[in-house]
């Protein structure tokens, strides 16, 4: 699903974020990234859906190189990635609902599709008796979850998730993995970047550690250290 | 890529409320610059018929000096008859002429009590073969300073400087109207980036959850193109009332008469307002474009 050759990130000033990264992650996996701040988590995220290019290496999601991905295909590659970030990146001005239904709406999706899809991804992510409130109405929980059903509600196959327990009490942040955990099963492979080690060592998935830029450890089943 | 009209309607509708007073000023710049340009494509047109209205039948009088010999009189004729660039010429003698004279000074006793026939001089009409002002010029000129010649009197000096006149309100509203349309231009693209700042944490999740760029930026850009189609519309409005107005200040006063060939007719009027908005257009489509370029670089 996702592979990695030999990939760098050099940012200016020579501030490398990632050095000569090599991985392959397969359909329905769920990776952990972990690793101290600065250690190039975010940058190899930021790579998958094309936010940012590398500086050297290919990069390839679902048997594609995106490299060779001309610009105005990049919509439909990110499409199928779904993004879930620390501080939610949701519209305040929007309900809960339409933050969810925005999503399908700017990629052109029939309002129908809309008028179901809408209603069960907030089931799943058990929002449904706040569909209508406003985001600044929520707790920090509730509003990832948003931003989960957000990610998920066009079905994409990869869910990228950048430390999005960040924010969160460990007792919300043990609700939201166990949401990613569900989406996981229906096959999503599930990227995760994070520093709570609880829950790397509690869920016992694969682990990627990196330091400064370079992939340390690709352990199965791992611990956070 | 299926764009939902409904969206784009609701879209560009909740950007142009939002900036509201931004929205105001771009359209009134516009309007105002279009009104200009309007107003440069009508007095161009004008000017246009008033020399193509002049230029039928310019022609000349040369005044003989009234106690001239006859031997004077016959150099006088050759010369001009001689003159490949004079057509045709006709000879007004002293009875026709004080003809025109009773004429043109009926009902003033004193003025025709002291002037007979013999006072008047005599004189030829000519008409030049090329009717352009610079050559009816040069042959005035030249017959002026012929011996035997009284006076030479010709329009074209006034025509030349009605000329002068529309031709420096001309050059001067066009600069003006160039600098409005980069004003508009850039309020227009200002207005438009606001809209898009005011926005970009919406445009951020419209990028990642794979919206396409078209997507993101027509509502944006019939944003830009709204503002110019009211000011556009406005300044054809403009345009109408101006060209009344001018028709009624010639109507209304003989001192105008001269303006007259001046005046358009409402081919002209419509080619202004073709010229308006397509200007209007395309100023808007280039502006916002430009504005939305940009900012969806990520």
């Amino acid at each position: 699903m996702i592979k990695l050759e030999n990939v760098s990130k050099v940012f200016k000033g020579d501030v490398v974020a990632l050095r000569e990264a090599e991985c392959e992650i397969n359909k329905g996996e769920f990776v952990f990234l972990v690793g101290p701040s600065g250690s190039g988590k975010s940058t190899m995220i930021r790579l998958l859906n094309k936010q940012e290019e590398p500086s050297s290496g290919r990069i390839f999601v679902a048997g594609k190189d995106i490299g060779e991905l001309s610009s105005w295909k990049v919509p439909y590659l990110r499409r199928n990635i779904g993004c879930v970030f620390q501080d939610y990146k949701l519209l305040t001005n929007k309900t809960v609902y339409e933050n969810v239904a925005f999503a399908l709406e700017v990629i052109g999706r029939p309002r129908h599709v809309i008028k179901t899809q809408v209603p069960a991804i907030l089931e799943l992510v058990g929002l449904s008796k706040k569909q209508k409130n406003y985001p600044d109405e929520l707790s920090g929980g509730e509003q990832q979850r948003v931003s989960i059903a957000r990610a998920f509600v066009n079905r994409p196959l990869i869910l990228l998730a950048d430390e999005p327990t960040g924010n969160l009490d460990p007792a919300t942040s043990v609700g939201i993995m166990r949401l990613l955990d569900r989406i996981n099963r229906t096959g999503t492979t599930v990227v995760m970047a994070t520093h709570d080690r609880s829950i790397v060592d509690t869920m016992r998935r694969r682990v990627i550690e990196l330091d400064r830029g370079s992939i340390i450890r690709d352990q199965a089943r791992g611990v956070y250290e | 890529m299926a764009i939902n009209a409904n969206y784009v309607v609701r879209e560009t509708t909740a950007n142009l409320a939002r900036n509201i007073t931004l929205t105001v000023a771009s359209i009134l710049t516009v309007f105002v610059t279009l009104a200009i340009v309007g107003t440069i494509v009508l007095v161009r047109q004008g000017a246009q018929n008033l020399t193509s209205r002049y230029q039928n039948g310019v022609e000349f009088i040369v005044y003989v000096d009234p106690d001239i010999s006859k031997d004077q009189l016959a150099d006088v004729r050759t010369s001009l008859e001689d003159n490949p660039r004079v057509r045709e010429i006709t000879y007004v003698d002293r009875d026709e002429t004080y003809a025109d004279f009773k004429e043109l000074f009926k009902g003033q006793d004193t003025m025709l009590e002291n002037v007979t026939a013999d006072d008047l001089p005599t004189s030829f009409r000519v008409k030049p073969t090329e009717s352009d002002v610079t050559t009816v010029q040069e042959l005035v000129n030249y017959y002026r300073k012929q011996p035997g010649v009284y006076e030479v009197s010709a329009a074209t000096e006034v025509i030349r400087q009605l000329k002068g006149m529309s031709d420096f309100l001309n050059q001067g509203l066009t600069v003006f109207g160039a600098l409005l349309l980069a004003a508009s231009a850039l309020l227009i693209l200002n207005t438009v980036r606001t809209a898009m700042f005011a926005r970009r944490r919406e445009i951020e999740v419209m990028k990642l959850v794979g919206a396409t760029n078209w997507f993101i930026r027509v509502p944006f850009m019939l944003e830009g193109l709204v503002q110019g189609l009211i000011g556009g519309l406005l300044a054809v409005g403009f345009v109408f009332l101006a060209q009344r107005w001018i028709d009624d200040l010639i109507d209304r006063g003989p001192a105008l008469d001269l303006l007259e060939p001046f005046a358009v007719d409402s081919g002209d009027v419509l080619l202004a307002c073709i010229a308006v908005s397509v200007i209007a257009v395309v100023l808007s489509v280039l502006s916002s474009t430009l504005a939305t370029r940009r900012f969806l670089d990520v």
